[in-house]
């Protein structure tokens, strides 16, 4: 375990740099927080926005080679896969944060009112989406390298968001949504379960596909 | 200790070392129980490798040269002066025998080789 | 602890059209093994073999007296590896690197890093993206030094390299393995590196082992063999190794055994080039 948190702190090193591509997301909260949108939408657009920058450290491990700098440090195979989904989780929780600050500041700012419960309602839905795309991203990445990923990536995203679109339509869907409306507590802690068991799965799927890769 | 390398010798490097120590040795400037630097000094200082240096403080050991002292490193043995010159007598015997042979193939005189030799000695004296 | 800090027993990997068979051979400590082989001949295979980076197919690979996959992380505690470039994040400044590192190590020497740092006169605002190619190698090595490696091992560190800068690491490598207590593989296919220093050699050919032994075992076994064209005899056609015949005459590589027959023919010591170029030959003249 502590090799991966050893992992962690490498990706956070390697990504150091690239820091400023994540200020872009101030930029999207004080965006949408003038235009006056609610938090719960601006934090799902902020976990769309951090799973698909998530990407990145695979482009600068392969532009790097930086397998080279793992192999002669004491990583292992589960040390980097496991490391890099918690890196990945942590990047989320900490834009997730900053997000909220800021749009708390804005909010006192301006003078609106907010509900406290919002932000647990945010952060449930916010770490589906985050996980949903992420999940599968990961495995994808991890087996193909960066630059092949890129362009199979969409054959998953297409198809998951045509299912979304097609399961839309259908009533029996509509009934369990109304009832999560309902009951918004149910939502949140399903929400979080359903993150965690994603991440878990696409873990283990992460893990068979780097090892066939090497 | 004065070690030069050459690379273009016809000798092989160790060979090198071993001559120019026993050179040393018989010239007075290494003298008895003079430490040697250690194989490993001494090849990081000629640039030459460990292995090289090992054989030929090995061979000038088994010569009896030097000795090693267990933990201490190689030292000069007080016989070296002599088994140099015993050397050096053995080489002096074999050219003249050899130069003998060669005399007599000519059909000097033993009278004859004895001028010849003398003369060449007075030239090597003077020169 | 173990004599022998590296033992590759029969180790095999096969690629498609690429397979490296059979390779054993033994760097005990306090010495230095050049790598050598033609481009493409699988040191660089060998060398992630044993840095597990490569899974093999077969055979066994014992670093300090341990199975190299089963202790893993203990061994590489103890080991030090250089690249042919960088192997660090572009924007990675000298900071940032002994930052990143250190974090994998129970035994990093701060002050050591440092000291090598000065001595090799690395920049302390540039990025390694900006470094020149002596400046990267020369960080790796101050990592690898940083950490009480004793073992080191350097993948055609010298690539790209000016001599200058190739001599001052063969002076530092000479320093690294004075105490006798480190050992050194140095994979290089420029040979003229390792001529005076190193003390053991492993050749590979086209993912064969082509020898392996003491520099001095390998140089006193070949010699090269010049002749006019009517020296060449039947026998010595087929026992020279990349026979290369000419119209003023022949040039080729011969045990130093046989030689001695040959009494018309030039015999010259081979260098360690001669070695690789000729035995590199032979294997083109078979296809």
């Amino acid at each position: 375990m502590t090799n991966s948190l050893k992992m962690v702190k490498l990706d956070f090193f390697t990504m150091k740099s690239q820091l400023a591509s994540y200020a872009v997301i101030v930029l999207f909260v004080l965006l949408f927080g003038f235009m006056g949108s609610s938090i719960t939408l601006i934090c799902i657009n902020c976990a769309w926005f951090v799973a698909l920058m998530s990407t990145t450290i695979f482009a600068t491990q392969e532009k790097n080679n930086l397998n080279r700098l793992y192999g002669s440090l004491s990583l292992k195979l589960k040390d980097i896969v496991l490391g890099r989904y918690i890196f990945t989780v942590m990047s989320f929780v900490l834009s997730f944060i900053v997000a909220i600050v800021l749009f708390f500041g804005l909010a006192l700012f301006q003078g609106n009112s907010f509900k406290l419960f919002d932000v647990f309602l945010s952060f449930g839905v916010s770490s589906l989406i985050f996980s949903a795309i992420v999940g599968m991203q990961m495995p994808v990445f991890f087996k193909m390298g960066y630059i092949k990923a890129r362009v199979w990536i969409f054959i998953p995203f297409g198809g998951v968001i045509g299912l979304v679109v097609l399961f839309g339509v259908v009533k029996g869907l509509s009934g369990i949504i109304a009832f999560m409306r309902s009951n918004e507590t149910i939502l949140v802690i399903s929400c979080l379960l359903a993150s965690y068991i994603i991440q878990y799965l696409s873990y283990r799927v992460s893990i068979i596909a780097y090892r066939k890769r090497r | 200790m004065n070690i030069v390398i050459s690379n273009n010798s016809n000798l092989p490097i160790y060979e090198q070392i071993k001559e120019q120590v026993k050179t040393q040795i018989l010239s007075g400037e290494l003298v008895e129980d003079e430490i040697l630097p250690s194989l490993r000094q001494l090849a990081r200082d000629l640039k030459i490798s460990v292995l090289t240096t090992t054989r030929a403080y090995n061979e000038l050991e088994q010569e009896g040269f030097i000795t090693s002292r267990q933990g201490k490193g190689f030292y000069v043995m007080s016989s070296g002066s002599d088994l140099i010159r015993e050397q050096l007598i053995r080489e002096v015997e074999n050219n003249l025998n050899g130069a003998i042979q060669a005399a007599q193939r000519a059909s000097m005189s033993n009278d004859e080789i004895i001028s010849l030799l003398r003369l060449l000695m007075e030239v090597e004296n003077d020169g | 602890m173990t004599d022998n800090y590296l033992e590759l027993r029969d180790v095999r990997k096969r690629f498609t059209g690429f397979v490296l068979n059979d390779i054993s051979f033994t760097l005990p400590k306090g010495y230095i093994m050049g790598l050598i082989g033609p481009n493409g001949a699988g040191k660089t295979t060998t060398i992630q073999l044993i840095l597990n980076m490569l899974e093999k197919d077969a055979g066994e690979i014992l670093v300090f007296g341990g199975n190299n996959v089963q202790n893993e992380s203990r061994i590489k505690q103890d080991v030090g590896v250089v690249f042919d470039s960088s192997i660090y994040v572009d924007s990675w400044t000298v900071k940032d690197t002994e930052k990143a590192i250190s974090i994998f190590y129970e035994d990093w020497q701060h002050d050591v890093f440092t000291d090598m740092v000065s001595r090799f006169d690395l920049p302390h605002g540039k990025k390694v993206s900006e470094f020149s190619r002596g400046m990267q190698m020369k960080l790796m090595l101050a990592c690898a030094f940083s950490h009480n490696a004793k073992l080191l091992i350097l993948d055609e560190p010298t690539s790209g390299l000016d001599p200058v800068t190739r001599d001052e690491l063969l002076e530092i490598l000479q320093d690294y393995i004075k105490n006798g207590e480190r050992s050194v593989l140095f994979s290089t296919h420029i040979t003229s590196d390792l001529e005076r220093v190193a003390d053991y050699i492993t050749f590979i050919n086209q993912g064969e082992l082509f020898f392996t032994g003491s520099m001095e075992e390998l140089l006193g076994k070949y010699r090269l063999i010049k002749g006019r064209p009517k020296d060449l005899t039947v026998t010595l056609e087929k026992s020279a190794i990349g026979l290369r015949k000419t119209d003023v005459g022949f040039e080729g590589l011969i045990g130093a055994k046989e030689a001695a027959q040959y009494k018309e023919c030039v015999i010259d010591t081979a260098t360690i080039d001669d070695i690789v170029i000729n035995v590199s030959k032979r294997g083109q003249r078979n296809d």
